[in-house]
Order: C-alpha cells, then structure tokens, then sequence
C-alpha cells in the first residue's frame, strides 16, 4: 500500500461562488503524469487560458490548448511599472463590469487579478492579467493599484482585446493580435522504450571498496581488484574493464564474444579486460565454477577471468546505491570501467556497447571539466555547467559500507581525510572513522579517533556521547561521565546520553544525578526498557523503605519487562528485585524464575546463576518472613 | 524529500515493481548445446537480475524516528490491529466486479456476481432521476442530485441480483460512449457493527467519445455482510457480501467536445532535437544513466515558466531539468510552435534546477532569468534579445531549493527573490529526517534576497521577520496583498506540518498563520492565491496530500488511541487540500469541505485560472507521487 499511488491531475469547475466541481475527467487534463509543474498563459492568445505541465514520468512537458471556447469573452491586460517595478509585479486590477452572471451571488461584482512572479509549485505562470468576463460584458471601469498602493483609472478597454497598460498613461494602448495558430492535436506523444545497456559515467571518479575474487589461473587463493600483484611491479597500470556475467545468461554470452572479437581494439586503448562469473552465487545455484569454465574455452576469451563472490557482489549493489538515486538488485551483464589507479569511471548494466565503453576508455585521462561534459547521458555535447564540480564525497561511500563493510568504510573515510579543508569537516569524518575501527573491533583507536575529533570540534554531541560510551568500557568512569555530561549539555533531548550519564552516576554512587538523568531519558525516548531497568535497581537500592520510590521502581520495572523483546531475563530478574523490595515475596520468586528461565533459553547461564543466587535471598526472606 | 525514510519508502516502492520486471522470455541467439539446463532469462541486452545467495542482510533503512515509516507499517492490512483495513481490501475487490461491469458494456451479466450479494440485496437508484442543473454554458453542464437533508428517504426501489443489475445499468446508459470508459472506486472509510459492516466509497466514472465526454461523481455507502467465520482478520475465507448500497451524493458533467483541453505538445515541439531526448522519457528513463554526482534525483521536482525572452509579445517557456539534463528555452514562433534556443542563449545549464522566474530584475524593459538550482541561484541578464549572461552565481542560498517567488516586498521600485529551502542539509543523510511528521520544525531556513540593484542581492531574511517559523520543509510560496493594505504578504506551504503567513507590514513581516486560522497543519506542496468568490479579497488555496487509507485509517478508535493527540492532526493530514476563504479582517476561515476541493490526490501545483471565462475562477491541480509506470524502465 502506498500513499500516492498513479494519481491523475485534478480540475475543479467554480459553478459558481463557493461550490466547485470536479470536472477532471471532463476537462481532459487527467493524465496520471506524476504531474509537478503548472503554469497558465494563453499560449495561442485566442482568449482562453492554456496550460503547460511539466511532469515526473515521459512525456515530461504537455501543453493542453483549451479548446472549450464558449460564448464568454476576456479581455487581457499587461502592465508595466515606470515607478513601480517594471514587470508591475504585485500590481492589482479591478474591473468593474455589468456582467449579469455576477448578479445575485455577491454584492461586489469586480473582477480582481494581481500580477505574480512564482506561485503554485515550482512555476511561474504568465504575466498578463487574464479577465473572463462572461456573455454580456459591459466593462465599467478598470483601475489599477501598482504596487505601493497609488491607484490609478485606465480608459479605453473594451472586450476581446488585449492591452498594454502603462503607469501615469491613464489610458490602455491596444496590442496588435497575432495570427491564429493552428495545432495538430492528431499527433499524439509516445515516450520511447528504450532497452539499450544503461551507461552511466561519472563526473568526478570514485574510489571502490575492497572487491576480492578467485582467479581462474592460480592456486584458487583471493585477489583484489586493481591492487597490483607482486609479479607486476614494474609494469605501468592500466585501466581496467571489470565484466561480471553468468553462462546461463545469453546477453552475457554475447558480450564476451564481441569483447572477443574486439580485442585488438580493446588492446590499442590499453584496457584490461577481467570477466568475473557470477555462477554459482544465485540462489537457485544450477550453475556453477565448471559451466564458467566451460563457456570461456568455448568462447576462447583472450582476457583474465575469474570468479566473483557474494561479497563482492553486496558491494557492486552498495556501489550502486550510491551512484544512482534509485535502488537496484544485482543484474548481469554488468561492467565497470576503472581508471588507472582503480577508480571507477563509468557503469554499463544490460549489454554493453562496446564502442561506446572503448570512447569512455580512451577519454579517461581528461580533464575535469571535461569528464563533467562526458558525463552526459545525450549524444554530443549538450548543456553547460555553471557551477563548480562536486567533490567526491566518500562520505556517502563510508555511509552505505559502514555497516556492513567497515574496512571499506575505514578506506573511503581515510581517503576523505587526505583532501579534508575544515576542522569541522575533518572532525566529522574522525568521528565517523571511530566506528568504522570499533566495528572492526579496534577500540583504542576508536577512542583516539574521538578524542581528536573533539579535540578539532567540541560541539559534537554524539562524538561525546559514543566516547563516554567507549571509555566506560574500558573502565574510565570518570573521564566517561565527563563526556557523558557535556554530550547532555551539547543535546539535551539525547535520550541516550541521560541514560549513559545515569547508569555512570548510579556506577559512581552519584544516586540524585543518577535518577535525575534516567527520569529524563525515560521521558524522552518512551518505549525504551533501557533506562527504566537501572531506574528501578536505583530506586529499590537508594531508599529502602521509601514507598513512594517502590511504587516508581515497579511501574519502571513492569513496563521494561513489557518493552523488552520476549520477556528479557535481565528485565524479569530487574521486576523480580523489585517485587522483593516491596515486600511481594511470592511475587519475586515467581518472576525470577521464569527470569532463569529465559535466561537459560537464551545460554545465559552466569545470569542465569546470579539470579538464582537472588532466587534464594527471595526464598529465605519468604522463609523467615514466616517464620516471623 | 531526500530523507532517509523517504529512500527507504521508496526504495520498498521500487523493489517491489521490479520484480515482473526480470521475467522475460527467451533468448535471441541459439542456446549452446552444452549450455546448463536453466531458462534463459533475457530477450535484448537489458540486465538480467541475479537473486543472491545471502548471508542474512539487514532490512531497509528506514529512521527510526520516521513516523511515515511507522505509519506505513501500521497501514498494513495484514497487522491485525487494523480489521478495517481488511475489510476494506475485501470489500474494495468485490466493487471491482462492479467496476469490471461498468467499464465493459458489452457484458450483461455480472461475472463472479454469485459471490457478490446477499440475497436481501437492496438499493436506490444509482442514477436519479431528478437531478437539477446547477451550471451550464454552451459547451458544459453540471447537474446535480441533492438528497434533502433530514428529508424522507427513499424507499429502495432495487432488489436481489436482478434489481443490481439494473441499476448498475442505468448508470452504465449515462456512460454510453463506445470506449474510454473509466470507473474507479475509493474506499474512504470503513464503519464497523454489529452485524454488518459499511464502507463510504467515492465513486468516479467517466466515457468520452469523439464529440462529447460525460463525468460522474458520487459518494455510496455500501454496507455488507461479514465474511463467513474469520479465523483471523489476516485470513479471510471468504468475501463479504453487499447487503445494500446506498447513494449520498450525485453528479453528472457532460461536455459537447471530447474534452475541454487538448494535447498539442507533439505539434508544438516535435521538430526539436531535445523534444525527443528529453521531453519524452520520464525521469525514470534516467535515474539509471544518470548519476546523483551530477545531480539526478527520483523525484523529479522540476518546473517551469512563462515569460516573453525575447520581447517579441509571444510568450516563451524554459523548462528546468534534472541534473546533468540541460535546461531548456523554448521560443515561441508565429505559427504557435516553439524552438529550442536554450544553447544559443546561454542557458541551457546542466545543474539540477528545481525552479525559474522570468523577471526585469533590472528595470531595463527584458526579462532576466533566475534559476533555483539545488544549493546555488543562478541570476542572468537578458540582453533585451534572449542573449543571457549569468551575472550572479549565488551559493549555499539554501540546502535544497524549491519554488521561487519574486515581489518588491519594500515597495522600492525593483523586485525581491525569496527562495523556499527544503531539506536542511541534503549532503547529510545522517539527518532523522523530518520530525516530528506532523509538525517537522527541522528543515532548511527560505530566504529572501534584496535587490540592491545591478543584478547583486542581499540576504534581509532575519532582519525584516522572516527569520521566525522558518525551519521547515518548504515546498512553495506566493506573494499577495490579503489585507489590502498595499504592500504584500507572502504564504509559505510546508510540507509535514504548519505553513506560514507573513504579514507585511511596511517591509516588516510577522507571522500570523496561527491568528488568521491558516496554519492549515498537513503536507502543504503548493500556494495559489485568487478570488473565487469575486468579494475583493483574496482567497488561498493549498494543495496537500488526499489519502483514502489515511482517511480509512486516522479516523479508527484504535488509532486515535495508538498516537494520541498526534490523531487529530493526522486525520487533518490525510484530509487534502484547503481552500481558506478570506473574512477581510486578517482572518480566514476554511471553506474546503462545503466548497468541494479537499479530494485532489496526491497534490503538487495548484492555481486558480478562469478556464472558461465565465469570471469565477476554477481551479487545477497537478498530481501524482512517484508512478512506476515509467518510461524505458521498471
């Protein structure tokens, strides 16, 4: 289910005053064009008021001819401002006019129109005042008020006609009308199919993740695209078509045999050629390592081959995601172009052409700029830029590998810091760097990455945060609880940080600043059992006694026993404490059994033992309370 | 939108429409003999997908504080806390026999109408007789039928399958036209008791032939039986059956032409190259061969204007365009067809451009050209013969730009830009997105640019007041005088929340949406100021989204118990569009339910325009979110 939908422009009739109705189909401009823009003019200037509309799906523009001439007539105004701003944007008119179909409905009759420059959604529609004006009109008066409020009367409009009017000339000077315009509307617009491979080139060139492979020839041990292999030191790099394919697939086929055939041409351009097989990685697995094999002899590909891995095949698609702003599986056949440091330049998913791939093969080493222009998805060189290229922005590589490949991460992020220009930038990009080294499971540099990130940008809440985070791990409270305090002062909405700053409080026997901080992380963040589990044993421990705080402590424990996922066992183990705190014995013991139960379901047996060791405080208090 | 929850929304949108996408037939060379046993899976050189053998990957990534995402999950029929909401799909594919019966009229019987009906099935008729004419001129009319409020109800004429039939086929008569029949239900709410549920359903149907088209519009209740023991609302095991239908609403447009606009864009632009490579294909064609490193977006927000380039008296029109598409100049010729000049006038430029104005920045009698792209504002001088040089090259005016809007704000004698922002920081897809959804109060600050003559441009947005309220999604804005008092005002439309109405007052602005009741709390898209009541005050009229499940939904007891005193704003969201009626003192109040122009779908532009020049003006509305039914693609 979606909330959009294919929806169809949308016309309402004003019939008349306040009472409209939907005449969308009627009128003929219903397309389902996934429609943007608007912009009224009468285009023919025949007196009706056309439309263009600029779309999201082909065909992108229409311009609808209004063809529902009726009896009615207009007059249509253009101003121009000689103190006022010459457009005369802002400028109002009235006309004030006998029609009789105003009658009846409001006492003022006037027509009122005021000239802009931009409304709607993203449009600008004409400058001229369009005035329909009924059957019978019988135009009164027009006055003008330009903008900056002096009024001023123009003589001399009568109906079907346009006028220009000028400020201070008091009377209205006739535009000459133009020829009538005659439209085809037989021709009807077909967006085109097109099926062609789609060949994307970069405008800036991107580094790429670690893509390791099995070489065809070899001991079957990984290599990894575009580092150099020790045999091949001396050679000068060269770019580097990376192929992916499998042999149940014919374009694939086809593509390696006109690679084949074309490997003189691909030779005089200096290109490798590396076809990886993507066989055996597909779900169904019919095919497999031999069947590649076999297609290549068969073929007699001249290039290296190899075979690909599911990892590097997650990492083509999150290279995608990044290049392209829309989301695509991994589809075969799918080259890469890759400059002479391994870079990537340019993308042909579906079958390639491959004189266009060779042009982009010989074009990679140009200049900047002109990489931009080659970029250009339209044959020749359509367009210029104005602005600035973009950098590159490993950030948006970093982002899309982090969680799934921090190494990459790690690479794109170091790259980044090479060509960084701000400390603020350079402060983001080490704090971004530390979780893709803890994810790595390197902590002491994590922390070291934080300290200089905040040491370049003291303003980084989460930076605190996470490194409080890391240092109360490796047992600093103190300096935590620091960190922990100023990522609070810098966000104090940041649920997560009250919570680190309350359990570090409670830690360090800090018990007001403790509840004050879980309190608030409880409040700002609802849902979440985290803060309510320390709450509660802070509660429980803090006053024992104290009724009003064992109250607390089982509504905090009782709704993080129901927050938490599958009845957690540190959840019950915390309602059972608390259930013994209030003196509700019976209550504790069946808690925290069920408690070491789940805990053992979930091969938490120290848990497990720790409760157990509670378990029996419950039952000898029971015990002794009866006893008593 | 290029919020991490909208990518994930659309992300699911888009995975979801590829999959026929990958069955294709067979291979155009011969199969090799010793090839594997497997179906070849591609016909032309267009990618084949390769459903990987995983290791378990993590889900979308959709912000946890995105409450659409949450929305969405809440909004599927399979989570049982909404049984309406299977009710409504159940109830929504038994209209479809309806609707399969009205569109063919060649048929007599209703198929699979066995199924269909309780046996005590009754209604009116589907198509009064009495309808009373409220509007005509000499190429349309509109009657209506009025059911009298608190009047006798008319005893139901139709009964069992036979009476069904009948009166669908009295209605199918007003839709007589050999083809283009198109009817279309929507299911806008679902009422549960006792014994029989009832679903609200609007009901659109229309037929054009070569001379004429008609329209209907009504509103039905239909009520129905539940299906046969429900193991589990997820499971029905059978379909529920209509007990009655009864109309509430009827009308009836008929046009003595095909249709009261026609498509000329083919005649209009066909002998231009550009015509072909870019006016044609959607921008599904290139979100595949155009990279975000140029700019290129799934969004597809880019508008137009109209403007006279060259002072010949013809109106011309430039286009903008996705990033690394040129944008396009087209020039008007006598004859009514346009020609590309964009190269030839220096602006055919490559960056993403969101929106442009035609505007005399200079005073000097051409129109200059201002460019929204995403982060930098373009500003080019017209030589007086569409010759432009850029003369200004503003940067990081805004994150992401929107719609432009230009007014001289100071009454000084030259025009002001302001310039609508939407995101905070695009660059950073790290943001939570907008929260909360709403009322987001976290997105990029508009901005209005001073004319200080000679094409340069000062930032005055905090020092006039339009710094307040000015951190949110802003789609749109419109300048006009609503308190004629002769300087303007300006309306900002945001999406995920409240808009802005800032009063002018002598060049200093406060924001005064709360006081006149114009806050209008929904996702605004787009501003139209106009008159359509002709009391000499202008009236606004604000596009949003209209959402059957969300009106299906937001209404629900449950619902309003799930989120609280977010409901309310969240069924005022799912609401539609606004059309505020201006009172002349510095309020307004909202006419949209009793005037008939809340439905308008997912809404982008809106405007007022006097289509048939009659003096009232009609409105038009453009529509559609993201439709996978592109060009070249999916």
């Amino acid at each position: 289910m979606s909330w959009s939908g294919s929806e169809r422009n949308c016309v309402f009739l004003n019939a008349p005053g306040l009472r409209f109705t939907d005449i969308s189909a009627a009128s003929g401009l219903d397309y389902a064009d996934d429609g943007r823009g608007l912009a009224v003019v009468d285009w023919d200037a025949d007196g009706d008021l056309d439309l263009w509309l600029a779309n999201r799906t082909g065909p992108r523009l229409r311009l609808m001819l209004n063809e529902g001439a009726t009896d009615n007539q207009y007059v249509a105004l253009k101003l121009r401002g000689t103190t006022a701003n010459r457009d005369a944007i802002g400028a109002r008119v009235e006309i004030e006019s006998l029609d009789p179909a105003g009658q009846g409905h409001h006492p003022n009759n006037a027509l009122v129109r005021t000239v802009y420059a931009g409304d709607g959604f993203l449009s600008q529609s004409s400058k001229w005042l369009h005035f329909g004006l009924g059957t019978e009109p019988d135009i009164e008066r027009v006055t003008v008020r330009w903008p900056g409020g002096e009024s001023e009367s123009f003589s001399g409009v009568r109906p079907g006609r346009r006028y220009e009017l000028v400020q201070g000339r008091g009377a209205a000077s006739v535009v000459a009308t133009r020829q009538a315009v005659k439209l085809d509307t037989s021709l009807q617009q077909q967006p085109p199919q097109s099926t062609a491979a789609e060949r994307v080139s970069l405008p800036i060139r991107l580094p790429l993740p670690l893509l390791r492979y099995t070489p065809s020839a070899g001991g079957g041990d990984q290599e990894t695209v575009g580092l150099r292999q020790p045999g091949n030191q001396g050679r000068p790099r060269r770019p580097l078509l990376l192929n992916f394919w499998a042999s149940w697939c014919l374009p694939c086929i086809s593509e390696l045999k006109e690679l084949t055939a074309r490997a003189p041409a691909i030779d005089a351009v200096g290109l490798d050629v590396l076809a990886l097989s993507v066989d055996g990685l597909d779900r169904d697995q019919v095919t497999g390592r031999p069947d590649a094999e076999r297609t290549l002899s068969k073929i007699g590909f001249p290039f290296a081959s190899g075979f690909a891995t599911t990892e590097l095949l997650e990492k083509i698609e999150l290279l995608q995601d990044v290049l392209l702003d829309r989301s695509l599986p991994f589809a075969v056949p799918i080259s890469l172009l890759l400059d002479r440091d391994a870079k990537l330049a340019a993308t042909y998913r579906g079958r390639m052409e491959v004189d266009e791939m060779l042009r982009d093969a010989q074009n990679l080493d140009v200049s900047r700029q002109q990489r931009r222009m080659a970029s250009s998805p339209l044959s020749g060189s359509a367009g210029r830029w104005v602005t600035p290229p973009p950098g590159t922005n490993p950030l948006w590589l970093a982002q899309s590998f982090n969680e799934r490949y921090p190494e990459d991460a790690e690479r794109f992020l170091r790259l980044a810091l090479e060509d960084r220009s701000t400390p603020p930038e350079e402060a983001a990009l080490r704090h971004r760097l530390a979780e893709a080294v803890y994810r790595q499971g390197r902590g002491d540099e994590a922390i070291a990455e934080l300290r200089r990130a905040i040491a370049l940008d003291g303003g980084l809440a989460r930076a605190h945060k996470s490194l409080a985070g890391l240092l109360q791990s490796s047992g600093e409270p103190q300096e935590a609880m620091r960190h922990y305090q100023r990522a609070v002062e810098l966000d104090p909405l940041d649920a997560e940080a009250h919570q680190g700053l309350g359990v570090i409080s409670r830690a360090t026997g800090h018990k007001i600043e403790a509840l004050l901080h879980l309190r608030e992380a409880a409040r700002l963040r609802p849902d979440w059992p985290a803060p309510l589990i320390p709450l509660a044993w802070t509660l429980i421990t803090q006053a024992s006694g104290d009724a009003t705080s064992i109250t607390e402590a089982i509504g905090h424990a009782e709704r993080a026993v129901e927050l938490s996922e599958d009845r957690h066992p540190v959840a019950l183990d915390t309602l059972a404490a608390v259930y013994a705190a209030a003196g509700r014995s019976a209550d504790a013991i069946v808690t925290a059994g069920e408690a070491i139960e789940r805990a053992k379901a979930l091969d938490q047996e120290s848990l497990a033992a720790q409760i157990q060791t509670r378990l029996d405080g419950y039952r000898r208090a029971q015990g002794s309370g009866n006893a008593g | 939108m290029t919020t991490a929850g909208w990518r994930g929304l659309i992300r699911l949108l888009l995975l979801v429409a590829l999959l026929p996408a990958t069955a294709c037939g067979r291979g155009e060379s011969e199969p090799d003999a010793d090839r594997p046993h497997r179906e070849p899976r591609a016909t032309n050189g267009a990618a084949v997908e390769v459903p990987l053998d995983r290791r378990a990957r993590t889900g979308l990534q959709i912000g946890a504080a995105d409450a659409l995402a949450a929305l969405t999950a809440k909004f599927d029929p399979k989570n049982d806390l909404w049984e309406t909401e299977v009710l409504s799909d159940a109830a929504g594919a038994q209209l479809r026999i309806l609707q399969d019966f009205l569109e063919h009229p060649d048929t007599t019987e209703l198929e699979g109408g066995s199924q269909l009906m309780d046996i005590g099935f009754e209604s009116q008729n589907l198509r009064p007789t009495n309808l009373t004419e409220v509007f005509a001129d000499d190429v349309l009319k509109v009657r209506r039928w009025d059911p009298v409020p608190g009047g006798p109800v008319s005893a139901p004429k139709y009964r069992g399958a036979s009476g069904l039939l009948e009166a669908l086929t009295q209605l199918r008569q007003v839709l007589k036209s050999g083809e283009g029949i198109r009817v279309k239900f929507k299911t806008i709410q679902v009422e549960e008791s006792k014994s029989f549920f009832t679903t609200g359903v609007l009901f659109e149907a229309s037929s054009r032939d070569a001379s004429h088209a008609v329209q209907v519009n009504a509103s039905w209740r239909c009520r129905w039986s539940y299906p046969a023991s429900p193991a589990s609302p997820a499971d029905l095991e059978s379909a529920p059956l209509l007990v009655a239908i009864e109309l509430e609403r009827y009308e009836e447009v008929s046009v003595h032409r095909p249709a009261l606009f026609a498509d000329k864009t083919e005649s209009t632009l066909r002998h231009n190259a550009s015509y072909q490579q870019q006016v044609l294909p959607g921008i599904g064609h290139w979100l595949g061969r155009v990279s975000r490193f140029s700019g290129m977006s799934l969004f597809g927000h880019h508008g137009l204007a109209v403007g006279d380039a060259n002072g010949d008296g013809l109106e011309d029109i430039y286009v903008c365009e996705a990033g690394g598409l040129p944008n396009r100049l087209y020039m008007q010729n006598a004859d009514g067809t346009a020609t590309d000049v964009s190269a030839a006038a220096g602006v055919d430029w490559l960056e993403s451009t969101a929106s442009a104005l035609f505007v005399d920045l200079d005073n000097d009698g051409d129109q200059d050209l201002v460019a929204a792209t995403r982060r930098t504002l373009l500003v080019a001088e017209n030589n007086g013969e569409a010759e432009f040089t850029l003369r200004a090259r503003l940067p990081d005016v805004v994150a992401s730009a929107t719609s432009l809007a230009a007014a001289d704000y100071d009454s000084d004698g030259d025009l002001d830009l302001y310039v609508c922002g939407y995101d905070g920081d695009p660059q950073n897809r790290g943001l939570p997105g907008p929260v909360p959804y709403h009322d987001a109060d976290n997105g990029g600050a508009n901005v209005l640019l001073e004319n200080d003559g000679d094409l340069k441009f000062e930032d005055v947005t905090a020092r006039v007041g339009l710094g307040q309220n000015n951190t949110r999604y802003s789609f749109a804005a419109a300048w006009e005088d609503y308190d004629n008092d002769g300087d303007p005002d300006l309306y900002v439309a945001n999406d995920f929340g409240r808009n802005n109405l800032y009063r002018n007052d002598s060049g200093r602005f406060v924001d005064t949406a709360p006081e006149a009741g114009v806050e209008d709390v929904a996702s605004g898209m787009s501003v139209s100021w106009g008159d359509p009541n002709r009391d000499g005050w202008m009236d606004v009229y604000v596009s949003n989204m209209f959402s059957s499940a969300g009106n299906r939904i937001a209404y629900q007891r449950t619902f309003s118990d799930a989120t609280g005193s977010a409901a309310s704003d969240l069924q005022r969201m799912a609401r539609g569009n606004t059309l505020f009626s201006n009172n002349g003192s510095g309020s307004f109040r909202d006419v949209s339910e009793s005037s008939g122009v809340t439905m308008a779908r997912w809404a982008w532009a809106s405007r007022f325009a006097d289509l048939n020049n009659d003096g009232w003006q009609d409105l038009v509305v453009t529509n559609g979110y993201i439709s996978n039914t592109d060009s070249g693609d999916l």
